[in-house]
């Protein structure tokens, strides 16, 4: 369970969680390797839940993704169409990947037997 | 790049660069690429829609975007502080960045300054009066010079208007002259010189509107075809004047009326265009009506336009006729200096063209001055800066106050400023906690500053309108800025705001500086109340600015003294005439129904039937009545002199009077007889000349017999038959000008003021005066109705208002600067607690500690005298020009002020000097 503990050795050992939000825009990175920066990974959210998102959301869940260790992130070339600056393309760390694979499970065990009664009156 | 780049750095439509700016700064640093270049390559993307969407699309997204990392910072923040120790901080934001004050600064700090000051309710309303009394009487005298001498003309363009006046040369110890054009001349320039882009001729003139219910005397402008394009004023009904209207004189008799004749005459008729008025019985076709608001361009404002082709010929033709003024438009690209240079070859073209009947005159020049020059008199212009200037002052004194206050403040809160550093605040964080405080102050003392304004405009502007005979400029709505136009607007609201922002800043900055280095060592100990060290240098300080407040009290004192003495020596002088119960009123006689018989007719008639009215004790008539510096002058010569060398003549003031007009004023006759109903048509032309006059033309010599020839008119030769008292017929300070009597009997006039002497109050002959006039000519106007009383307060006006102003300001200043004195002795006193009550165990007598206050009190005020005489003596040599009979650095006002400054001071020094004698030793010493 190391992966799941936090990478900084300077507080508590505490188990890492990540919200649903942040579990879309992991889950969009994924798709979109190895182009994924932050213009195509909102349109993946939006065209795939069908979902408006606010822009300053992802970019906030990016920069606190990386700040928890779950993505990383390497700078393109310069580009004339955006003033001469950098794609920041995004990858998913081995940590986030186990996250992912931990929130799934956690959630699939969770649905066990449940859509009946979902589907009850 | 293969492809034409649709955007990029070349690309002319960038995202908005102040979006950029701000975003760059709130987002963390290793954002700032992604994030900034993914909004520019939607900016991109967006090429398709209009500018302002794309614009717009960004700040909103750039404002999310910073409102998200902003919440990002807050909420790691206090998950950190809540844990008590940070996990894994991001890398922490730039110190004093707004992005960390929007975490942990202003909001705090301005909760914690306005408890800070509700704790000491005495210190905050202190300062606030303080600096509500400074900035209220600042933006109220600033509202007054914005719209006298700062705000731009209302015209388009209004840098590009010149006024271009012919210059006489000074000569024959008389100044330089800048005169109107003769229409030949005015012709020559408009011939010779390519400045201009377009130019115009205006003139005024009196004439009668008659036909009409009530006639009355309008001021009548003649003027050229592009005066009204040019200044750009509309018709709000028909049209400008064409150009053909212009061309031949005397054909098209056409007017345009002012919007308030309209109104008030003809109840704004919508059919006025094509209408008949008469001018002086002849009659004229209104073609327009100009737009609310304008009155032209000459002084007291016109009602009515009409071309200048229907002067009469004689005057259109003559050179040497200089009545009309030249208003011209700069060529676009044109600077005012340029068009001087190309008016610099037109002196010789003149004398070419017109060469002068006097070879020893000096040759015309011609200037060319901004229109905005002119919107006020020279003499308003130069009260209202000086009164700027004062009322800046008082500023400064207030903010004196504000940062002595302070600084006392400072002091008295040494230990908490020193507890807090020991428990880590930086230096910073201090200074920013106290400039809060001060801004906080300086808003409520703005804001109540400008309710102050908001009272005080409407009074400073009725205290002007009541000088109105002064400021003669006053109610020309669109060229002279007058006093009625003195508003509080959104000029001087900005004025204010920014005048707060740098108040605050600077007097609390130094404060702030000293209070957030306090002396720990001994701030924090026990039972001392403030450190040794702080306690020298804030006292010496204190000390310091508080001499300087009574230095420019005193400055401000004296020029306000100056002032008072000059109004009270003004208010003395003898203007050489009895002003009690004397009516005054213009009559004008027009041209086409009286000639010059008539008009004599007229004048014997009415005064004959004046003088029997029931409560007038005479009447009497002159072309112009004293102080109104509406008089004629004349060339005189004497024929039994050879002609002066350099063929100079002097020039002297010409009255024409009727009735007993001597008799009326009071002017004393002190030689020979009266000219009047005995001298008239066959009889040999008889004057009576001022004493000065006859002093200076026949000194030592008896001037009664001599004969004097007057150039005016071809009147010719006169036998001086009296010598009456001089006044002074243009303004009191001016003095007596030379002046020379004949009688309207044996010269006509057409224009002339009827002066009545009543019994007791001249209002109560008013309505018989007007039932007088009326049944001699019923077509005839009263105008310009004032007593003689009026005439000389609307004189002395200028200095009046001046004095009262200064004085009010100079009041202020008294009363900060007591606050000052009181505040620091208040101090002084209570941190020397200790030692008086050391010195009173150890024998001192109460007289003893009151002389240490009060030498406290007489060193500030010595060194603040000592100073503020050196200020006075630079500052009262700028109220030079303002001062009659009365030098800038008169000793005896100086003494004064000196004497009350003292006294206030020591009004100040009066209650901690008399709680330092009853500090109790036992007590004293237990505090500590």
């Amino acid at each position: 369970m190391t992966a799941l503990l936090t990478k900084s050795g300077t507080g508590p050992l505490k188990r890492q969680s990540i919200g649903e939000f942040e579990q879309l825009v992991l889950l969009s990175i994924l798709r979109l390797r190895p182009e994924a920066y932050g213009i195509p990974i909102l349109d993946e959210i939006q065209k795939r839940t069908g979902r408006s998102v606010r822009r300053a959301a992802v970019y906030v869940a990016l920069h606190r993704l990386e700040e928890k260790g779950l993505v990383r992130s390497r700078l393109g070339d310069p580009r004339p169409e955006r003033g001469g600056r950098a794609r920041k393309y995004y990858e998913v760390e081995a940590a986030g990947k186990v996250l992912l694979r931990e929130s799934r499970a956690a959630l699939l065990v969770m649905w066990k037997g449940i859509e009946p009664q979902l589907n009850e009156p | 790049m293969k492809s034409k780049k649709p955007y990029g750095p070349s690309s002319p439509a960038r995202p908005p660069r102040l979006a950029v700016r701000l975003l760059s700064r709130i987002l963390p640093e290793e954002e700032r690429e992604g994030v900034l270049g993914d909004l520019e390559e939607l900016w991109g993307r967006s090429g398709a829609t209009s500018l302002f969407r794309r614009r717009l699309r960004y700040w909103i997204q750039a404002v999310g975007m910073g409102l998200g990392f902003s919440r990002h910072w807050v909420v790691i923040r206090m998950q950190s502080m809540r844990s008590g120790n940070s996990p894994r901080l991001p890398s922490p934001p730039r110190r004093n960045s707004w992005r960390s004050s929007i975490a942990s600064g202003c909001i705090p700090d301005a909760r914690w300054a306005v408890r800070a000051l509700c704790k000491r309710p005495l210190f905050t309303t202190t300062i606030v009066l303080t600096l509500a009394m400074g900035i209220g009487a600042t933006t109220s005298v600033f509202s007054a010079a914005d719209a006298l001498l700062f705000r731009p003309l209302p015209f388009p363009e209004p840098q590009e208007l010149v006024y271009v006046p012919l210059v006489v040369p000074p000569f024959g110890g008389r100044p330089e002259l800048e005169v109107e054009w003769s229409y030949p001349k005015y012709r020559l320039l408009m011939e010779s010189t390519s400045a201009f882009e377009r130019a115009t001729t205006y003139r005024s003139t009196t004439s009668i509107l008659t036909q009409v219910d009530n006639p009355e005397e309008l001021q009548v402008e003649l003027v050229g075809p592009e005066y009204f394009t040019m200044l750009g004023i509309e018709m709000v009904e028909g049209r400008p004047f064409l150009r053909e209207e212009n061309q031949v004189p005397g054909a098209h008799f056409v007017a345009i009326l002012s919007h308030e004749l309209w109104a008030r005459v003809y109840q704004a008729d919508p059919d006025i265009v094509g209408r008949s008025i008469y001018l002086n019985d002849r009659p004229y076709t209104v073609v327009g009506v100009a737009q609310p608001g304008f009155r032209g361009l000459t002084e007291g404002g016109v009602q009515m336009w009409v071309p200048v082709m229907t002067t009469p010929a004689s005057i259109l033709e003559n050179p040497d006729n200089h009545s009309h003024n030249v208003l011209a438009r700069l060529k676009d690209g044109v600077s005012l200096d340029q068009a001087r240079a190309q008016l610099e070859a037109f002196p010789a073209v003149l004398a070419a063209a017109f060469p002068p009947s006097n070879p020893n005159l000096p040759r015309l020049g011609v200037r060319a001055r901004a229109l905005a020059d002119f919107r006020s008199a020279p003499s308003m212009r130069r009260a209202v800066l000086f009164l700027l200037g004062a009322v800046g002052t008082v500023l400064l004194i207030a903010c004196v106050n504000l940062a002595n206050l302070l600084l006392v403040q400072a002091r008295s809160r040494e230990k908490e400023m020193a507890t807090r550093v020991a428990l880590g605040a930086g230096r910073g964080r201090l200074v920013q906690q106290l400039i809060t405080e001060s801004l906080i102050l300086t808003a409520l003392g703005g804001a109540l500053g400008i309710t102050l304004a908001v009272l005080g405009t409407p009074v400073l502007r009725t205290m002007a309108l009541r000088t109105q005979g002064v400021f003669p400029t006053m109610e020309t709505d669109l060229t002279s800025m007058g006093f009625s136009q003195i508003t509080l607007d959104g000029r001087a609201l900005l004025f204010t705001v920014g005048l707060s922002l740098v108040v605050a800043t600077l007097f609390g900055l130094a404060p702030a500086l000293t209070a957030s280095r306090p002396d720990l060592t001994s701030a924090l100990k026990e039972g001392v109340r403030t450190s040794a060290r702080g306690r020298r240098i804030g006292i010496r300080s204190r000390s310091l600015l508080v001499a300087t407040q009574v230095a420019f009290a005193f400055a401000l004192l004296a020029c306000g003294g100056l002032m008072i003495r000059s109004l009270a020596s003004l208010l003395r002088s003898d203007v050489g005439f009895q002003a009690d119960n004397v009516l005054s009123a213009r009559i004008f006689l027009p041209r086409a129904r009286y000639d010059a018989r008539a008009a004599q007719r007229f004048w014997a008639d009415l005064l004959g039937r004046a003088r029997s009215l029931p409560g007038v004790r005479s009447a009497g008539m002159n072309y112009c009545p004293p102080l109104s510096d509406r008089c004629r002058g004349s060339f005189v010569w004497f024929p039994d002199r050879p002609p002066p060398p350099d063929g100079i003549r002097p020039m002297v003031g010409f009255h024409i009077v009727g009735g007993d007009y001597f008799g009326t004023l009071g002017i004393p006759l002190l030689r020979g007889r009266s000219v009047g109903a005995m001298d008239r048509e066959g009889t040999p032309l008889a004057a009576m000349v001022g004493q000065s006059t006859a002093e200076a033309f026949w000194p030592g010599e008896d001037p009664i017999g001599r004969v004097i020839s007057i150039d005016l008119g071809g009147f010719g030769d006169v036998t001086v038959v009296g010598v009456v008292g001089d006044v002074h017929y243009t303004t009191v300070e001016a003095g007596a000008q030379p002046a020379i009597y004949t009688s309207v009997t044996q010269a006509a006039t057409r224009a002339g003021y009827l002066l009545i002497k009543a019994q007791r109050d001249p209002a109560d002959v008013l309505p018989s005066v007007r039932s007088l006039l009326k049944e001699t000519d019923p077509d005839l106007p009263l105008t310009d109705v004032k007593t003689m009383p009026e005439r000389v307060a609307d004189a002395t006006a200028p200095t009046r208002f001046t004095a009262i102003l200064l004085s009010l300001f100079a009041a202020a200043a008294l009363v900060l600067s007591g606050m000052g004195i009181f505040g620091v002795l208040a101090l002084v006193v209570r941190e020397r607690t200790h030692e008086l009550g050391v010195r009173r165990a150890l024998g001192a007598q109460r007289g003893d500690l009151l002389r240490i206050v009060l030498a406290r009190s007489a060193r500030m005020v010595g060194t603040g005298l000592v100073l503020g005489t050196a200020l006075a003596w630079v500052s009262s040599r700028l109220t030079e020009s303002l001062l009659f009979g009365v030098r800038p650095n008169d000793p005896a006002t100086f003494a004064a002020v000196g004497a009350l400054l003292s006294l206030c001071a020591a009004l100040a020094s009066l209650l901690p000097a008399f709680r330092a004698t009853t500090v109790d030793p036992l007590v004293a010493i237990q505090e500590e």
